[in-house]
């Protein structure tokens, strides 16, 4: 079966590299990055080496918004917003609370890294030990919203 | 009152001079990483916006947090398994988030930026 298309911002990937929860995200879904995102994720960094390594492989296509319907947030969150504004059919991969507010509010498929863990648990991908592991490296760095990782908690 | 001033002038060799400026730099960011946690935080502004606004990586940022909170991330993910096992009253619930915390604590810090370390 085809993986649905998604576009991903640069926290989000950070996030999804440093818990180990990338692997399951590239398995479920066709990863899109547009310009503005790819400016965000260095080489100086691991999870940005590990970007642009799929980058020059292939195995992650970029991607352009048609129009800037969305003007607020960095270029990389307004980029990818706009992605999806355009393709309806897309998800969007977002971590940032403010950013995630306002696609949820208007109607964009956005998943974030703790909600996804909750859902590869309910698929018996992983256990639920490895699930709180994620969600504990997720809430290291106080960066992911704890809201979003109470809500996952309480899906296990 | 008169406040009397003293210079003090120190002579560095190449490298000692290059310590003293990679340990201010190093100072500059971890002040730098304070106010964004502060902003960040506040709910004022994404990581993605702070970085464009101070330079750093987003990257840079989110280990730079993760190495300022040290353990306030894990209590919070710890205090938010307690919540649900009361709730649910199972108490394998807190001693599985528990295992997996001392799981993360014990793994080697994240990797910083290869001209960061």
């Amino acid at each position: 079966m085809p993986r649905p298309d998604a576009t991903v911002d640069s926290s989000f990937w950070i996030h999804a590299y440093r818990s180990g929860l990338l692997p399951y995200v590239l398995s479920r879904f066709s990863v899109w990055y547009t310009l503005e995102v790819g400016r965000e994720l260095s080489e100086r960094f691991p999870s940005g080496r590990e970007f642009w390594r799929m980058v020059r492989a292939r195995e992650l296509d970029e991607v352009t918004p048609l129009r800037q319907q969305v003007r607020m947030f960095s270029p990389g969150e307004r980029s990818a917003i706009n992605v999806v504004l355009d393709r309806r059919d897309w998800f969007l991969l977002l971590d940032d609370r403010r950013p995630y507010e306002e696609a949820k509010r208007l109607g964009i498929n956005v998943v974030c890294t703790p909600l996804l863990v909750a859902e590869i648990v309910q698929e018996n991908t992983i256990d639920t030990l490895e699930a709180r592991r994620m969600l504990a490296r997720l809430a290291q760095p106080r960066t992911v919203s704890p809201e979003m990782i109470r809500q996952a908690l309480g899906m296990l | 009152m008169q406040t009397k001033h003293q210079r003090l002038a120190v002579v560095l060799d190449e490298a000692a001079a290059r310590r003293v400026e990679q340990a201010a730099e190093q100072a500059a960011r971890r002040v730098l990483i304070d106010a964004i946690a502060a902003a960040y935080e506040r709910n004022e502004r994404s990581i993605s916006e702070l970085a464009a606004e101070t330079g750093l990586a987003v990257e840079e940022i989110i280990e730079g947090m993760a190495a300022r909170s040290g353990d306030a991330g894990l209590e919070t993910f710890l205090a938010s398994s307690r919540a649900v096992s009361e709730a649910r009253n199972d108490p394998e619930f807190l001693r599985l988030s528990e295992v997996a915390a001392a799981d993360v604590r014990a793994r080697e810090p994240a990797p910083m930026a290869d001209d960061v370390t």
